[in-house]
C-alpha cells in the first residue's frame, strides 16, 4: 500500500470511528427505536449521517428518527382501532 | 485551577508533523507548567496502531508531571484499535499499568467506561484486576461484594 493510500485508509477508518460514535449518543435518544432496528441502526444512521453536519445528539436524534419514518424502516405509526360504537351521533371516533 | 493536558488516541498521524506526540507533551508540559493526565489505554492503543513498544513510548512522556491516570478498554476494528470505553480493559494495557508501577509511580486511577456497562460482578472484577496491577489493595476487599 502506498504512503498516501495507508493515510487515506486511516482517515477512513477515524471518519467512521467517529460516526459509531455519533450513533450511540443518538441512539440514547431513542431506545426503542434502537431496539426495533438491532443491527440496521448503525449502517442506517451512518447512510443517513453522511455529509450531514454534526448537530448535537437531541437534535439529530428527532432529525433521524423522522427520516426512519420517511423510509419507512420503522414501519407506519400503528393507527387508531375504530370502535365499533360511536360516542355521539355523527362522529366517527 | 491547576490544569493537565491528556494523551489522546489518534487513528491518524498529522501530516508533516515536526513532533513526535512524546516531545509536543514534554514541550507544552515545560512551557506552560501543566500537570499530565496520563491515559494508560491510550498510550497503548496508539503504539499498537503505529507498531510500537507501549512501555518504550510511555516513557517518552513527561512522567514526573503526572496528575492521575485513566484507563479503559477498548477492541480491534478494521484493522485498527480503537479506545472505546465500551469494552473490557485488555491484559495488555493492564500489563502496561503494572510496569508503571514497578517503575515506582503510584498516581491515582480512573476507570473511564461509557456504555455497554457489564453487569456489578464484572465490572468490580475489572476495578479489583486494575487495583492489583497499580499495586493497590483489592477495592472489593472486606465488602459483601468480595463473598459473592
Amino acid at each position: 500500500m502506498s504512503e498516501l493510500a495507508r493515510r487515506q485508509q486511516e482517515l477512513i477508518v477515524a471518519g467512521a470511528a467517529l460516526v459509531r460514535k455519533r450513533a450511540g449518543a443518538v441512539a440514547h435518544h431513542l431506545p426503542i427505536e434502537t431496539s426495533m432496528l438491532g443491527d440496521r441502526f448503525g449502517s442506517l444512521f451512518a447512510e443517513w449521517a453522511d455529509g450531514r453536519p454534526k448537530g448535537g445528539s437531541w437534535k439529530e436524534s428527532r432529525e433521524f428518527l423522522e427520516h426512519l419514518y420517511t423510509i419507512e424502516a420503522l414501519g407506519r405509526p400503528v393507527p387508531r382501532r375504530k370502535r365499533w360504537f360511536s360516542r355521539r351521533k355523527g362522529s366517527s371516533l | 485551577m491547576p490544569l493537565a493536558v491528556e494523551n489522546i488516541a489518534a487513528l491518524f498521524d498529522w501530516p508533516d508533523d515536526e513532533l513526535t506526540e512524546g516531545a509536543f507533551l514534554s514541550e507544552l508540559i515545560d512551557r506552560t507548567g501543566v500537570a499530565l493526565v496520563l491515559d494508560v489505554a491510550n498510550v497503548y492503543a496508539n503504539a499498537l496502531n503505529r507498531g510500537q513498544d507501549p512501555w518504550t513510548e510511555l516513557q517518552r512522556l513527561p512522567l514526573e508531571r503526572i496528575a492521575y491516570c485513566h484507563i479503559a478498554g477498548g477492541s480491534i476494528r478494521d484493522g485498527m484499535y480503537h479506545d472505546t470505553h465500551t469494552d473490557p480493559v485488555p491484559i495488555e494495557v493492564l500489563d502496561l499499568l503494572r510496569h508503571l508501577t514497578d517503575s515506582g509511580r503510584r498516581p491515582a486511577i480512573m476507570l473511564e467506561r461509557d456504555g455497554h456497562y457489564p453487569p456489578a460482578t464484572e465490572l468490580l472484577t475489572e476495578l479489583d484486576a486494575i487495583a492489583d496491577a497499580a499495586g493497590l489493595d483489592s477495592i472489593t476487599s472486606n465488602t459483601a461484594w468480595s463473598r459473592i
